[in-house]
């Protein structure tokens, strides 16, 4: 079964074409990788998935696109958008933490956007932050601001933060590439084990992050007809 | 040649700052005799003013409270409508509309005082034609908003705009539509820079002379409210050095131009300190 699909997908910037693909489709489970030279139109593949690209203006999307949300494959365009953006989580290439203290990065989109009680939220947002192993470290300061934590902390926090809104696709964007090695090692081994629960498409830079996590591949070059 | 230069500026921001210490210094100096509860209260006494019995004829009560008054009508119209126009801008309004309503904005910005208060003034004999309208410190109050608007709407929508794309995303990605993009996450990284800056302007409102001169300030007014004509400080110090008798009487000038500047510096100060919390 697939979980994302795209068919006659492209892409433009003003009235350059950035993105040419005739097919794609990303299985169900495990973690598909998509590599490719930096300016291939990685990200912004991602970005047509949560429709993130809408806040270019001269960006234009065309063609099918597809995902499986709630055990239901349908258009990206038929679900509410902010609604979509919770069933498939995104996390950046930088640390993108809200402005915010590291708690309300959970209870802003729990309660505010997802309508959670509070003490609801805070329960999600230790078992997730649990789940990325920055609970210990974060416990006793969880009102301070969430921008003073380490690079690989931030990650894992917007891993965590993601995982919250249980997510049925978890696109994560060279998620490791700003951190130095050992956080980024770090992250990668809370990856490989949340995408035992959830669907995750990385993109990567790196060969050898490509074989370590990946069990799906796609070579950007390859699918993209613009950068063939 | 550098050299020249930075001894010339250094030499420049020393004159500016000593110039301003010895004004500040000479109005305080010359203000001082006059220090007293007599000052601000003249004969009458001060309990039964405070809480409004009566009213003091003399002294600076008066004027202080219309100046008071002023700052307050005018931010109570400006204020919200500022920040209001100045979110749609940011996030709203298409792109040509924003350009063309900001150019508007700045235009009034940088409007000199005496013609928001020839506009008040207009106004007023325009309105006269349906119904008998007058000066009064509403319509001050409105003239002097004029001028305040702009400022914060400008500061408001230049304040969201260089909060970076990044924040916009996640905040995206994170489930929160634009209402809570805008109002949880966005807003409250600007209040602080708006809110800094609707204080200063505050000051301006307080200071400001021309505006009030045509739309209602008078020497001495019997009743107080918004249809009526009002004291206010900077008419004070304009009105009574221009008509003193007697050396209390100007001493009582820089002792109001004291108070005023105090005003002017406790909003400066204010915004500051909300710039840095
Ligand atoms: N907001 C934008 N406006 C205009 N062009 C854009 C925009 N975002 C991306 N592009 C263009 O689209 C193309 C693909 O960019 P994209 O960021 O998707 O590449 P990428 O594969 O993710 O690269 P990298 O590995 O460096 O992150 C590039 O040529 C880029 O210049
Ligand atoms: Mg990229």
């Amino acid at each position: 079964m697939n979980s994302l699909y795209a068919r006659a997908l492209t892409v433009d910037f003003g009235d350059r074409r950035v993105l040419s693909i005739d097919e794609l489709a990303v299985k169900k489970g495990g973690i598909s990788v998509i590599a490719g030279a930096s300016g291939s139109g990685k990200s912004t593949l991602l970005r047509t998935f949560n429709r993130l690209n809408d806040f270019f203006p001269d960006c234009q999307v065309k063609g099918l696109l597809e995902a499986s949300i709630d055990g239901r494959r349908q258009s990206v365009y038929d679900l509410k958008v902010d609604e979509l953006r919770r069933k498939i989580g995104m996390v950046f290439q930088h640390p993108n933490v809200l402005p915010v203290s590291i708690i309300k990065n959970f209870t802003l989109p729990l309660v505010q956007g997802l309508g959670l009680s509070s003490d609801q939220a805070v329960r999600m947002a230790e078992e997730r932050l649990k789940s990325v192993g920055l609970w210990n470290e974060v416990k006793n300061r969880l009102n301070s601001a969430a921008d003073i934590l380490s690079g690989g902390q931030k990650q894992r926090l917007c891993l965590a933060r993601a995982l919250a809104l249980e997510p049925d696709i978890l696109l994560l964007d060279e998620p490791t590439s700003s951190l130095d090695s050992g956080a980024a090692a770090e992250v990668e081994e809370y990856i490989l084990a949340i995408s035992k629960n959830v669907t995750i498409v990385l993109v990567t830079h790196s060969l050898k992050q490509a074989e370590r996590l990946g069990t799906h591949f796609f070579d950007m070059e390859k699918i993209n007809e613009v950068s063939k | 040649m550098m050299r020249l230069l930075k001894y010339w500026a250094i030499f420049s921001s020393l004159a500016v700052s000593a110039g301003i210490v010895a004004l500040i210094l000479f109005v305080l100096v010359n203000a001082a005799s006059s220090f007293s509860l007599e000052l601000l209260f003249g004969d009458s006494n001060p309990w039964e003013v405070i809480w409004g019995h009566k009213k003091a004829w003399q002294g600076l009560w008066t004027p202080l409270g219309g100046t008071l008054k002023l700052i307050f009508w005018a931010s109570l119209f400006a204020v919200p409508s500022g920040l209001s126009l100045g979110i749609y801008l940011a996030e709203y309004a298409p792109k040509k509309r924003e350009r063309a309503v900001r150019t508007i904005l700045e235009t009034l910005a940088g409007l000199p005082s005496v013609l928001a208060g020839l506009f008040g003034f207009v106004l007023v004999l325009f309105l006269n034609k349906f119904f008998p309208a007058n000066t009064c410190l509403g319509l001050a109050s409105f003239c002097l908003g004029v001028l305040v608007l702009p400022l914060t709407a400008i500061n408001t929508c230049n304040a969201l705009k260089t909060i970076p794309l990044e924040v916009r995303l996640t905040a995206a990605c994170v489930g929160l539509d634009r209402e809570k993009t805008i109002f949880r996450v966005l807003w409250p990284q600007v209040t602080g820079p708006v809110f800094s800056g609707i204080l200063m302007s505050c000051g301006r409102c307080a200071e400001d002379t021309a505006v009030i001169l045509m739309t209602g300030a008078v020497a001495s007014s019997s009743v107080s409210g918004l249809l009526n004509k009002f004291e206010a400080l900077p008419f004070f110090i304009y009105y009574t050095s221009a008509n003193y008798t007697d050396d209390r009487q100007l001493s009582q000038v820089f002792a109001a131009a004291a108070m005023l500047l105090f005003i002017s510096l406790i909003f400066v100060a204010a915004g500051h300190l909300l710039r840095k919390a």
